[in-house]
Protein backbone atom coordinates (compact mmCIF):
# COMPACT_ATOMS: atom_id res chain seq x y z
CA UNK A 1 0.00 0.00 0.00
CA UNK A 2 3.24 2.22 -0.06
CA UNK A 3 2.54 3.26 -3.43
CA UNK A 4 -0.79 4.59 -2.77
CA UNK A 5 -1.54 8.42 -2.45
CA UNK A 6 -3.55 9.82 0.35
CA UNK A 7 -6.79 10.34 -1.97
CA UNK A 8 -6.23 6.79 -3.32
CA UNK A 9 -6.06 5.30 0.29
CA UNK A 10 -8.60 7.64 1.30
CA UNK A 11 -10.90 5.94 -1.63
CA UNK A 12 -10.29 2.76 -0.46
CA UNK A 13 -11.33 3.60 2.91
CA UNK A 14 -14.68 4.29 1.84
CA UNK A 15 -14.90 1.46 -0.29
CA UNK A 16 -14.41 -0.61 2.98
CA UNK A 17 -16.66 1.13 4.97
CA UNK A 18 -19.16 0.35 1.97
CA UNK A 19 -19.05 -3.18 2.46
CA UNK A 20 -18.97 -3.54 6.23
CA UNK A 21 -22.59 -1.41 6.01
CA UNK A 22 -24.02 -3.17 3.55
CA UNK A 23 -22.97 -6.46 5.78
CA UNK A 24 -23.99 -4.96 9.13
CA UNK A 25 -27.42 -3.67 7.86
CA UNK A 26 -27.85 -7.26 7.15
CA UNK A 27 -27.20 -8.53 11.00
CA UNK A 28 -29.35 -5.14 12.11
CA UNK A 29 -32.28 -6.63 10.58
CA UNK A 30 -31.66 -9.97 11.78
CA UNK A 31 -31.38 -8.70 15.17
CA UNK A 32 -34.04 -5.88 15.12
CA UNK A 33 -36.45 -8.84 14.17
CA UNK A 34 -35.85 -10.86 17.16
CA UNK A 35 -36.47 -7.72 19.57
CA UNK A 36 -39.55 -6.51 18.05
CA UNK A 37 -42.82 -8.02 16.92
CA UNK A 38 -44.45 -8.45 13.54
CA UNK A 39 -42.29 -8.31 10.39
CA UNK A 40 -39.86 -5.70 10.17
CA UNK A 41 -37.76 -5.01 7.28
CA UNK A 42 -34.74 -2.92 6.63
CA UNK A 43 -34.29 -1.49 2.88
CA UNK A 44 -30.94 -1.68 1.45
CA UNK A 45 -28.80 1.34 2.70
CA UNK A 46 -27.76 4.14 1.15
CA UNK A 47 -24.63 4.84 1.97
CA UNK A 48 -23.42 8.24 1.45
CA UNK A 49 -19.96 10.13 2.13
CA UNK A 50 -20.88 13.78 3.00
CA UNK A 51 -18.94 16.82 3.95
CA UNK A 52 -19.71 17.89 7.38
CA UNK A 53 -21.45 20.76 6.21
CA UNK A 54 -24.19 18.86 4.40
CA UNK A 55 -24.41 16.18 7.29
CA UNK A 56 -27.13 17.66 9.36
CA UNK A 57 -29.32 18.26 5.98
CA UNK A 58 -28.79 15.11 5.14
CA UNK A 59 -30.88 13.85 8.55
CA UNK A 60 -33.57 16.25 7.39
CA UNK A 61 -32.25 19.29 9.10
CA UNK A 62 -29.38 20.65 12.40
CA UNK A 63 -32.15 21.85 14.35
CA UNK A 64 -34.45 18.29 13.82
CA UNK A 65 -34.91 16.90 17.43
CA UNK A 66 -33.35 13.41 17.01
CA UNK A 67 -32.30 10.77 19.61
CA UNK A 68 -28.65 9.84 19.01
CA UNK A 69 -26.99 6.65 20.74
CA UNK A 70 -23.46 6.35 21.01
CA UNK A 71 -20.84 3.51 21.62
CA UNK A 72 -17.61 3.29 21.62
CA UNK A 73 -15.42 0.59 20.50
CA UNK A 74 -12.64 -0.96 22.52
CA UNK A 75 -10.40 -4.03 22.31
CA UNK A 76 -8.86 -4.40 18.47
CA UNK A 77 -10.83 -1.72 17.18
CA UNK A 78 -11.03 1.78 18.90
CA UNK A 79 -13.73 4.47 17.61
CA UNK A 80 -17.62 5.81 17.63
CA UNK A 81 -20.56 4.26 16.24
CA UNK A 82 -23.52 6.13 16.47
CA UNK A 83 -27.17 5.22 15.93
CA UNK A 84 -29.66 8.35 14.89
CA UNK A 85 -33.42 8.85 14.25
CA UNK A 86 -35.82 11.08 14.89
CA UNK A 87 -38.29 11.23 17.56
CA UNK A 88 -41.21 10.86 15.77
CA UNK A 89 -39.58 6.96 14.45
CA UNK A 90 -38.24 6.37 17.79
CA UNK A 91 -42.21 7.07 18.83
CA UNK A 92 -42.76 4.09 16.70
CA UNK A 93 -40.40 1.68 17.70
CA UNK A 94 -41.08 2.07 21.26
CA UNK A 95 -45.14 1.89 20.48
CA UNK A 96 -43.94 -1.17 18.75
CA UNK A 97 -41.70 -2.81 21.57
CA UNK A 98 -44.50 -1.96 24.31
CA UNK A 99 -47.36 -3.06 22.71
CA UNK A 100 -49.01 -0.03 22.24
CA UNK A 101 -51.45 1.13 19.73
CA UNK A 102 -49.63 2.65 16.32
CA UNK A 103 -50.49 5.88 16.56
CA UNK A 104 -49.75 6.72 20.67
CA UNK A 105 -47.57 9.99 21.39
CA UNK A 106 -45.30 9.71 23.98
CA UNK A 107 -44.93 13.25 25.60
CA UNK A 108 -41.70 13.06 27.22
CA UNK A 109 -39.55 9.61 27.26
CA UNK A 110 -39.38 7.87 29.91
CA UNK A 111 -36.38 6.35 31.93
CA UNK A 112 -37.87 2.64 30.70
CA UNK A 113 -38.08 3.75 27.09
CA UNK A 114 -34.65 5.65 26.86
CA UNK A 115 -33.49 2.87 28.45
CA UNK A 116 -35.39 0.94 25.62
CA UNK A 117 -33.99 2.60 22.67
CA UNK A 118 -30.47 2.37 24.16
CA UNK A 119 -30.52 -1.10 23.76
CA UNK A 120 -31.43 -1.06 20.80
CA UNK A 121 -28.74 1.72 19.70
CA UNK A 122 -26.64 -0.87 21.06
CA UNK A 123 -28.00 -4.08 18.99
CA UNK A 124 -27.95 -1.92 16.08
CA UNK A 125 -24.39 -1.06 16.60
CA UNK A 126 -23.33 -4.74 17.23
CA UNK A 127 -24.87 -5.56 14.39
CA UNK A 128 -22.29 -3.32 12.41
CA UNK A 129 -19.70 -4.79 14.42
CA UNK A 130 -20.30 -7.80 13.77
CA UNK A 131 -19.67 -7.67 9.91
CA UNK A 132 -16.83 -5.80 11.12
CA UNK A 133 -15.28 -8.98 13.04
CA UNK A 134 -16.72 -11.67 10.12
CA UNK A 135 -15.08 -9.35 7.74
CA UNK A 136 -11.72 -8.72 9.18
CA UNK A 137 -11.50 -11.43 12.13
CA UNK A 138 -10.64 -8.52 14.43
CA UNK A 139 -13.14 -8.06 17.62
CA UNK A 140 -14.20 -5.12 18.81
CA UNK A 141 -16.40 -4.64 22.19
CA UNK A 142 -18.67 -1.44 22.73
CA UNK A 143 -18.76 0.50 25.58
CA UNK A 144 -22.45 0.94 27.51
CA UNK A 145 -24.34 2.99 25.15
CA UNK A 146 -25.06 6.42 26.04
CA UNK A 147 -28.16 8.78 24.85
CA UNK A 148 -28.59 11.93 24.41
CA UNK A 149 -31.73 13.61 23.10
CA UNK A 150 -31.53 16.82 20.98
CA UNK A 151 -31.03 18.74 18.16
CA UNK A 152 -29.21 16.88 15.07
CA UNK A 153 -26.06 18.76 14.19
CA UNK A 154 -25.31 19.06 17.91
CA UNK A 155 -25.46 15.03 18.65
CA UNK A 156 -23.61 14.86 15.37
CA UNK A 157 -21.46 17.30 15.91
CA UNK A 158 -19.71 14.25 18.62
CA UNK A 159 -18.76 11.30 15.48
CA UNK A 160 -17.86 14.16 13.39
CA UNK A 161 -15.12 15.17 15.23
CA UNK A 162 -14.03 12.45 16.21
CA UNK A 163 -13.95 10.91 12.24
CA UNK A 164 -12.57 15.05 11.89
CA UNK A 165 -9.22 13.66 12.32
CA UNK A 166 -8.92 11.92 9.59
CA UNK A 167 -10.92 13.37 7.03
CA UNK A 168 -13.42 16.42 5.95
CA UNK A 169 -16.58 14.06 5.41
CA UNK A 170 -18.01 11.34 6.85
CA UNK A 171 -19.88 8.22 6.34
CA UNK A 172 -23.52 8.18 7.05
CA UNK A 173 -25.97 5.23 6.07
CA UNK A 174 -29.21 5.36 5.98
CA UNK A 175 -31.55 2.88 5.80
CA UNK A 176 -35.51 2.95 6.22
CA UNK A 177 -36.82 0.30 9.26
CA UNK A 178 -40.27 -0.44 8.49
CA UNK A 179 -42.52 -2.77 10.32
CA UNK A 180 -46.09 -2.62 12.67
CA UNK A 181 -46.23 0.87 13.33
CA UNK A 182 -42.76 1.77 12.36
CA UNK A 183 -41.61 3.58 9.57
CA UNK A 184 -38.43 4.93 10.79
CA UNK A 185 -35.28 6.27 9.45
CA UNK A 186 -32.17 4.91 10.70
CA UNK A 187 -29.39 6.83 10.72
CA UNK A 188 -25.52 5.56 11.51
CA UNK A 189 -22.15 7.48 11.68
CA UNK A 190 -19.33 5.04 11.65
CA UNK A 191 -16.24 6.71 12.85
CA UNK A 192 -12.92 4.33 13.17
CA UNK A 193 -9.53 6.12 14.32
CA UNK A 194 -7.22 6.36 12.12
CA UNK A 195 -5.48 3.15 13.58
CA UNK A 196 -8.48 1.28 13.60
CA UNK A 197 -9.07 2.14 9.89
CA UNK A 198 -5.28 0.35 9.62
CA UNK A 199 -5.42 -2.79 11.22
CA UNK A 200 -8.81 -3.40 9.31
CA UNK A 201 -6.98 -3.18 6.05
CA UNK A 202 -4.31 -4.89 7.57
CA UNK A 203 -6.50 -7.46 8.32
CA UNK A 204 -8.21 -7.48 4.85
CA UNK A 205 -5.10 -7.55 3.23
CA UNK A 206 -3.30 -10.23 4.89
CA UNK B 1 -35.11 41.71 1.36
CA UNK B 2 -32.59 40.48 4.04
CA UNK B 3 -31.53 37.27 4.36
CA UNK B 4 -30.15 34.81 6.61
CA UNK B 5 -26.68 33.18 5.63
CA UNK B 6 -25.96 29.95 6.88
CA UNK B 7 -22.40 28.48 8.37
CA UNK B 8 -22.23 24.32 7.90
CA UNK B 9 -20.20 22.35 10.22
CA UNK B 10 -16.43 22.87 9.45
CA UNK B 11 -17.83 25.95 7.08
CA UNK B 12 -17.05 29.86 7.28
CA UNK B 13 -19.12 32.73 5.61
CA UNK B 14 -19.69 36.21 5.82
CA UNK B 15 -22.56 38.62 5.80
CA UNK B 16 -23.73 42.10 5.37
CA UNK B 17 -26.31 44.30 7.13
CA UNK B 18 -29.37 44.07 6.41
CA UNK B 19 -28.37 39.86 6.38
CA UNK B 20 -28.17 37.86 9.32
CA UNK B 21 -25.57 34.68 9.78
CA UNK B 22 -26.95 31.63 11.25
CA UNK B 23 -25.20 27.94 12.39
CA UNK B 24 -27.96 25.85 13.37
CA UNK B 25 -27.08 23.08 15.45
CA UNK B 26 -24.41 23.54 17.01
CA UNK B 27 -23.09 20.92 19.61
CA UNK B 28 -19.25 20.48 20.81
CA UNK B 29 -18.34 22.80 18.24
CA UNK B 30 -18.07 26.51 18.85
CA UNK B 31 -19.76 29.18 16.83
CA UNK B 32 -17.39 32.07 16.67
CA UNK B 33 -18.53 35.62 15.35
CA UNK B 34 -16.41 38.22 14.48
CA UNK B 35 -17.68 41.68 13.53
CA UNK B 36 -16.81 44.97 13.78
CA UNK B 37 -19.24 47.31 16.02
CA UNK B 38 -21.22 50.01 13.98
CA UNK B 39 -19.55 48.10 10.83
CA UNK B 40 -22.28 46.69 8.02
CA UNK B 41 -19.72 43.69 7.78
CA UNK B 42 -19.31 40.60 10.01
CA UNK B 43 -18.53 36.93 9.60
CA UNK B 44 -18.90 33.52 11.59
CA UNK B 45 -16.96 30.33 11.75
CA UNK B 46 -18.04 26.97 12.97
CA UNK B 47 -15.03 25.24 14.64
CA UNK B 48 -14.49 21.37 15.13
CA UNK B 49 -11.16 21.28 16.05
CA UNK B 50 -8.38 22.81 18.64
CA UNK B 51 -5.55 22.73 16.43
CA UNK B 52 -4.85 22.06 12.97
CA UNK B 53 -1.29 20.93 13.63
CA UNK B 54 -2.25 18.24 15.85
CA UNK B 55 -3.83 16.52 12.69
CA UNK B 56 -2.87 14.80 9.27
CA UNK B 57 -6.04 16.08 7.51
CA UNK B 58 -5.98 19.60 8.00
CA UNK B 59 -7.33 20.69 4.43
CA UNK B 60 -10.08 22.60 5.44
CA UNK B 61 -8.93 25.63 7.42
CA UNK B 62 -12.22 26.53 8.56
CA UNK B 63 -12.49 23.09 11.06
CA UNK B 64 -9.83 24.30 13.10
CA UNK B 65 -9.80 27.09 15.62
CA UNK B 66 -6.38 28.23 14.79
CA UNK B 67 -6.75 28.64 10.79
CA UNK B 68 -10.24 29.30 11.22
CA UNK B 69 -10.65 32.29 13.08
CA UNK B 70 -7.46 33.74 11.45
CA UNK B 71 -8.67 33.06 8.24
CA UNK B 72 -12.09 34.39 9.04
CA UNK B 73 -10.15 38.03 10.24
CA UNK B 74 -7.98 37.57 7.10
CA UNK B 75 -11.06 37.74 5.11
CA UNK B 76 -13.24 40.66 7.33
CA UNK B 77 -10.21 42.83 6.75
CA UNK B 78 -10.05 42.51 3.06
CA UNK B 79 -13.63 43.34 3.04
CA UNK B 80 -12.42 46.16 5.16
CA UNK B 81 -13.01 45.81 8.26
CA UNK B 82 -10.28 47.42 10.65
CA UNK B 83 -8.64 44.51 12.65
CA UNK B 84 -8.01 46.84 16.01
CA UNK B 85 -11.56 47.44 15.90
CA UNK B 86 -12.93 43.56 15.58
CA UNK B 87 -14.68 41.91 18.32
CA UNK B 88 -15.74 38.37 18.93
CA UNK B 89 -19.17 36.80 20.54
CA UNK B 90 -18.66 32.10 20.63
CA UNK B 91 -21.24 29.91 21.28
CA UNK B 92 -20.94 26.12 22.24
CA UNK B 93 -18.62 23.92 23.18
CA UNK B 94 -21.04 21.36 24.91
CA UNK B 95 -20.71 17.78 26.16
CA UNK B 96 -23.19 16.26 24.26
CA UNK B 97 -22.75 13.15 26.10
CA UNK B 98 -21.81 12.85 29.84
CA UNK B 99 -21.18 9.64 31.38
CA UNK B 100 -18.17 9.20 29.54
CA UNK B 101 -16.53 12.47 30.25
CA UNK B 102 -13.04 10.88 31.19
CA UNK B 103 -12.52 10.43 27.55
CA UNK B 104 -10.39 12.45 25.46
CA UNK B 105 -13.17 12.31 22.16
CA UNK B 106 -15.80 13.59 24.78
CA UNK B 107 -14.05 16.62 26.04
CA UNK B 108 -13.59 18.00 22.77
CA UNK B 109 -16.09 20.52 23.17
CA UNK B 110 -14.19 22.14 26.09
CA UNK B 111 -10.87 22.34 24.62
CA UNK B 112 -12.93 23.68 21.49
CA UNK B 113 -13.92 26.84 23.35
CA UNK B 114 -10.58 27.23 25.36
CA UNK B 115 -8.56 27.13 21.77
CA UNK B 116 -10.35 29.69 20.09
CA UNK B 117 -10.35 31.98 23.28
CA UNK B 118 -6.56 31.66 23.15
CA UNK B 119 -6.29 32.33 19.39
CA UNK B 120 -8.48 35.31 19.92
CA UNK B 121 -6.74 36.70 22.32
CA UNK B 122 -3.35 35.86 20.24
CA UNK B 123 -4.89 38.35 17.50
CA UNK B 124 -5.89 40.30 19.96
CA UNK B 125 -9.68 40.18 19.73
CA UNK B 126 -11.81 40.75 22.11
CA UNK B 127 -14.06 38.51 23.28
CA UNK B 128 -17.55 40.63 24.13
CA UNK B 129 -19.32 37.61 25.25
CA UNK B 130 -20.08 33.85 25.09
CA UNK B 131 -22.53 31.08 25.92
CA UNK B 132 -20.05 27.74 26.18
CA UNK B 133 -20.85 24.80 27.83
CA UNK B 134 -23.49 22.30 29.36
CA UNK B 135 -24.81 19.24 27.99
CA UNK B 136 -27.20 21.06 24.79
CA UNK B 137 -26.95 21.97 21.38
CA UNK B 138 -27.78 25.31 20.20
CA UNK B 139 -28.52 27.17 17.36
CA UNK B 140 -27.07 30.76 16.53
CA UNK B 141 -27.69 33.83 14.67
CA UNK B 142 -25.74 37.07 14.66
CA UNK B 143 -27.11 40.08 13.09
CA UNK B 144 -24.50 42.67 12.72
CA UNK B 145 -27.03 45.30 12.73
CA UNK B 146 -27.52 45.22 16.55
CA UNK B 147 -24.16 42.64 16.98
CA UNK B 148 -26.87 40.95 18.76
CA UNK B 149 -25.89 36.86 19.33
CA UNK B 150 -29.52 34.79 19.50
CA UNK B 151 -29.28 31.45 20.68
CA UNK B 152 -31.50 29.04 20.73
CA UNK B 153 -31.76 25.39 22.31
CA UNK B 154 -34.42 22.77 22.56
CA UNK B 155 -36.51 23.28 25.86
CA UNK B 156 -34.87 26.25 27.10
CA UNK B 157 -35.77 30.13 26.57
CA UNK B 158 -33.96 31.81 24.16
CA UNK B 159 -31.06 33.96 25.11
CA UNK B 160 -29.13 36.97 23.56
CA UNK B 161 -25.71 37.96 24.09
Amino acid sequence: MTEMNSEEYRELRIDVLTEISNVGTGNAAHSLSSMLSGDISIEVPVIRFLEFKDLAEAIDGAENTVVGIMVNLQRDLNGMVMFLMDIKSANGILNNLFGRPAGHVIEEFSEMELSALNELGNVMAGAYLSAISTLTGLSAATTVPEIAIDMAGAIMSVPAIAFGKISDRVLLIQSEIKGEGINAMGNFILTPTEESFDKIFNALWA
Amino acid sequence: MSQIIKVGMADMNVCRVPDRITTLGLGSCVGVVIYEPYAPVCGMVHIMLPNSKAITNNENPAKFADTGIMLLADKLAAMGLSRSKMRAKIAGGARMFKYVAASDMLKVGERNAEAVKAVLQSLSIPLLAEDCGGDFGRTIEFDPKTAELCIRSIGRPEKII
